[in-house]
């Protein structure tokens, strides 16, 4: 089988160099999501490095065991994304189609986690920006204890970053799921994958950026 | 165009690189619990690095790839770096440019909106503190950061600040609190919201002698 014509851009002249020219502009784009991240990831340095044993202990109050959970389960999904794109390739697709759901699984447990872990704080007042008012017991903090100074631009940095975060992998979501529509409707196959390929690295960048989070919102 | 042409990575590898991710995720929690003190932020970044490293090269691809996006990449990693330096030098090496008088420094000095928060301020009012009354003054100005209990807050404990130091030394650490900054504490925090509280401007000699001498005795 090969690439009908009209899926051959006129203004490429081999679908090998269609597709190299679609990766490109996707790392393109990755960039600049890396740099979006950047900013946030600066502001974090700045407030850190100017109080860090208000950050210390405010990230106390953040659950590492679900932080951890949430780092597993993102990994999964990239592992699961890097092994559709393997059987994409062969053009066994009903693997694919399992392999994307499984995905999509990962994602939505991802935000289930998350939603936990919000409402938690937002049960104890622990809001971003001028809300901000930390009170009653729970999981064995004491909440009253987390009202100092500074604390408040920890979870405000902390929200915004998992917050926009989040937004990512629900985006992620809404990919995959047209993805699975597309691969059970037999549009891909090995001559032809770009937007299993495209989306996979856009998964994988965001699992990168948890990488990153995970460590420096709840562990250290 | 030969189906075969793009590579197709080993499902042995993929596993392997996952198994390699989780046993680094676990790595860091464990490390993390550790006090290493200095080395616990540089060691979390560098076993986050090396995962990402990983995610980048294996699951992303990039060793197998057309080496001009691993370029791009690698570019935009550059310009965070840039970033992040450049903005690093100026907020930590900022020392106390900017403070030059209470009441107009605050805006310049960078810590605005930490030291609102911080402190409600009273109006930078001129006049004396009351020498008789050095617990008001310490409720006032200083109770915000310090306390005698023994319990870190914005700022260190003074518990037994007068067994530990001389009124000389206490008397520095109050008129220049950027002279020795005590290590894991902000600098120029205690030097800008005094500042702009107006309470360099307030004090004399003799209400600093009761207030050294109270704080002391607590
Ligand atoms: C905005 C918070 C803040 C306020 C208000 C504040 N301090 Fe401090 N203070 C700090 C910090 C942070 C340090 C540690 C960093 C340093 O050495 O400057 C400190 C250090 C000190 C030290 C040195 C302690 C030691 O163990 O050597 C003394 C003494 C002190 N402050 C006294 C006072 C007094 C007296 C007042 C009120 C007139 C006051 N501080 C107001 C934050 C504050």
């Amino acid at each position: 089988m090969s690439l009908s014509p009209s899926t051959l851009k006129h203004y490429f002249t081999t679908p090998e160099q269609q597709f190299d020219a679609a990766k490109l502009g996707m790392w393109l784009f990755l960039v600049t999501e890396i740099l979006l991240f950047s900013g946030m990831f600066v502001a974090y340095a700045v407030y850190r490095a100017w109080h860090p044993e208000v950050f210390a202990h405010a990230s106390e109050l953040l659950d590492w065991r679900l932080g951890g959970l949430n780092t597993v389960v993102l990994l999964a999904s990239s592992f699961t994304v890097a092994l559709s794109i393997h059987f994409v390739q062969k053009g066994e697709n009903d693997k694919v189609t399992v392999l994307l759901i499984l995905t999509l699984l990962c994602a939505a447990i991802f935000m289930v986690v998350k939603y936990f872990e919000y409402s938690g704080k937002f049960d104890h007042g622990v809001f971003p920006g001028a809300a901000f008012a930390p009170h009653g017991e729970g999981g064995g903090h004491d909440y009253a204890e987390y009202d100092m100074p500074f604390a408040a631009q920890f979870f405000s940095i902390y929200f915004v970053m998992t917050g926009i975060h989040g937004v990512h992998v629900l985006v992620g979501m809404g990919l995959f799921a047209w993805l699975v529509t597309r691969v059970i409707r037999g549009h891909f196959s090995p001559e032809w994958y770009t937007p299993v390929e495209l989306t996979g690295l856009y998964w994988h960048l965001v699992d990168i950026i948890w990488i990153f989070l995970f460590p420096l919102l709840y562990l250290i | 165009m030969a189906a075969g042409h793009h590579h197709i990575i080993p499902i042995r590898t993929l596993g392997f690189v996952f198994g390699v991710l989780i046993m680094l995720t676990i790595l860091t929690v464990v490390t993390s619990r550790i006090d290493l003190g200095v080395l616990n932020v540089p060691l979390a970044l560098a076993i986050a690095g090396g995962k990402a490293l990983l995610v980048a090269l294996i699951f992303m691809a990039l060793k197998y790839d057309n080496p001009v996006n691993a370029l791009v990449l690698l570019l935009g990693v550059v310009f965070a770096v840039v970033f992040l330096t450049l903005t690093l030098t100026d907020t930590e090496l900022r020392g106390t440019l900017g403070i030059t008088e209470s009441g107009t420094t605050i805006l310049e000095g960078g810590h605005t909106e930490e030291a609102e928060q911080a402190v409600e301020m009273p109006a930078p009012a001129t006049g004396t503190l009351p020498v008789a009354n050095p617990e008001e003054t310490f409720e006032t100005y200083c109770a915000l950061c310090h306390n005698f209990t023994g319990e870190t807050a914005v700022g260190p404990t003074l518990m037994g600040l007068g067994d530990r130091q001389p009124s000389d030394s206490i008397r520095a650490s109050i008129m220049e609190p950027d002279a020795v900054i005590i290590s894991g504490y902000p600098p120029q925090l205690m030097s800008t919201t005094l500042n702009a509280m107006g309470f360099y401007s307030k004090v004399d000699d003799a209400s600093m002698d009761t207030l050294i001498a109270w704080i002391a005795s607590q």
